[in-house]
């Protein structure tokens, strides 16, 4: 759909999305049809391969291991997963500054059920851990688990998941990445980062259609994890408790294979794109946007500062974030975000609680020149009205 | 399906697609195959080769190890075991 409108809502979901993820989906849907691992038939056949193929794909891409591969729904089941699964009766859990409430709401939910200690690690202005002071805020909080976003969803700056892994590895504190933001966008490697769950969304940065996650396991956190979910698995149906192996004990429920497919084609894409070659566009974006933004006096970005991230970013003006997202959209065609984006502890993290942010966050299809389009555009907006 | 038909069972679904992957990508035939629940109750597939290969293959899934379930003569609907 070319409406000449511009899309800049890329951190809720991606769109477009690559050509070969339509035809991958309508192909699986038209011609495949079966349910993966409930038969032996051809149709079953193929949809059973097409989740091993994503399985393989994800773990190629996030230097995972694709037995220890679990398919989700989204990144915000991942992460329910996680933390119900691995984190035990009386833990402490440490969470990062910026945490969508994907983190926030179970953590909330979950730490009195269970008795979890839940503490905030310290970070910067823009809420990014830092490493030097989190050595001993383990140490004096006695965690054993710590979860934090990758990139922001808010202003797209990214943690230093290779130094934090470190950290924790050496303290034998469990390490829960969500990784929702990040996912095809920058560079991850559970192994180098030292990471015990990594936490995807299919339709973000994976480039694959709503309704698909992913949790990939270290191998110490496959084989403590207790399952979300119970149910039927087509394996070991002789049984009347949960499979042991994985993914089986993990993914209770008719997957979703068509879902699968689209997500499939959007990691091959990524794989033959290469990630670097993604995290340079999103940089690519990202650079101008500030510039622009910055010559815009009454605007005060959100994310500025130098680091890996994402192309995301926020600002706030003195109109309103959800008057100028409306203007933006009703008379230039520019799709944003404004508010808080599900984030309200990045938020009081960065001062902007509780009137939030306009949210910018184009992505792997849009143009440079978009970006002085809607630079342009804002100007205009602040210029004109009263 | 001849008489010197075998079939390999494994813990899950991705395990037994995982095998067919890496004895086809060393260039030998296999396939996937219904198997009866009594000897596959974990995911109902079975990998379909010649007995001949079994060895090679042993060493081709070696890697699996711990995640096969069982090997097998295959004779019409029979499925009789293979002693190790």
């Amino acid at each position: 759909m070319d409406d000449g409108r511009l899309y800049f809502d890329n951190a809720a979901t991606s769109f477009p999305k690559p050509a070969p993820v339509y035809e991958a989906l309508d192909a699986y849907a038209r011609g495949v049809g079966g349910t993966a691992g409930r038969s032996a038939h051809e149709r079953a056949q193929a949809g059973a391969r097409l989740l091993f193929e994503l399985r393989t794909a994800l773990a190629e891409l996030c230097g995972g291991v694709d037995d220890r591969v679990v398919l989700t729904k989204n990144a915000t089941e991942a992460i329910n997963l996680a933390l119900a699964g691995l984190a035990r009766p009386g833990a402490t859990i440490v969470h990062g500054p910026l945490e969508h409430n994907a983190v926030m709401r179970p953590l909330t939910h979950l730490a009195p059920r269970h008795g979890w200690t839940v503490a905030q690690a310290p970070g910067d202005a823009h809420g990014r851990i830092e490493p030097s002071a989190l050595d001993e805020f383990l140490a004096t909080t006695k965690a054993n688990a710590l979860i934090t976003l990758h990139a922001s969803n808010v202003h797209g700056l990214a943690q230093d998941l290779a130094a934090i892994g470190e950290i924790c590895a050496r303290r034998k504190v469990l390490f829960i990445v969500d990784a929702a933001q990040s996912g095809g966008l920058l560079p991850l490697d559970m192994e180098a980062m030292r990471i015990d769950a990594l936490c995807l969304t299919g339709h973000k940065g994976l480039l694959g259609p709503t309704g698909i996650g992913a949790l990939l396991l270290s191998e110490r956190a496959a084989e403590r994890i207790e399952p979300l979910l119970y149910g039927g698995t087509g394996s070991a149906s002789n049984k009347e408790a949960m499979p042991a192996f994985l993914p089986d004990r993990l993914e209770a429920g008719t997957p979703n294979t068509y879902g699968a497919a689209g997500l499939l084609a959007g990691v091959k894409y990524l794989l033959a794109e290469t990630i670097e070659k993604t995290a340079r566009h999103e940089s690519a974006l990202r650079a101008p946007m500030i510039d622009r933004l910055r010559a815009l006096k009454s605007v005060t970005i959100v994310g500025d500062a130098a680091g890996p991230a994402t192309a995301t970013l926020g600002f706030t003006s003195p109109m309103a974030p959800s008057d100028m997202a409306f203007v933006l959209n009703e008379k230039y065609g520019i799709a944003v975000r404004a508010g808080l984006q599900c984030a309200p502890r990045a938020h009081r993290t960065l001062g902007t609680f509780p009137t939030g942010t306009v949210r910018l966050s184009p992505g792997l299809f849009t143009p440079p020149a978009a970006v002085d389009e809607v630079a342009g555009a804002i100007a205009d907006i602040l210029r004109t009205q009263p | 399906m001849t008489a010197n038909t075998c079939a390999l069972t494994f813990l899950s679904v991705h395990d037994v697609i995982k095998a067919e992957k890496l004895v086809l990508a060393a260039g030998l035939r296999a396939r996937l195959i219904p198997a009866p629940k009594q000897i596959s109750p974990e995911c109902g597939m079975a990998l379909q080769i010649d007995c001949s290969l079994m060895t090679e293959i042993d060493k081709l899934l070696a890697p699996m190890q711990g995640r096969r379930m069982g090997s097998f003569r295959v004779a019409g609907a029979v499925f009789e075991p293979l002693e190790d």
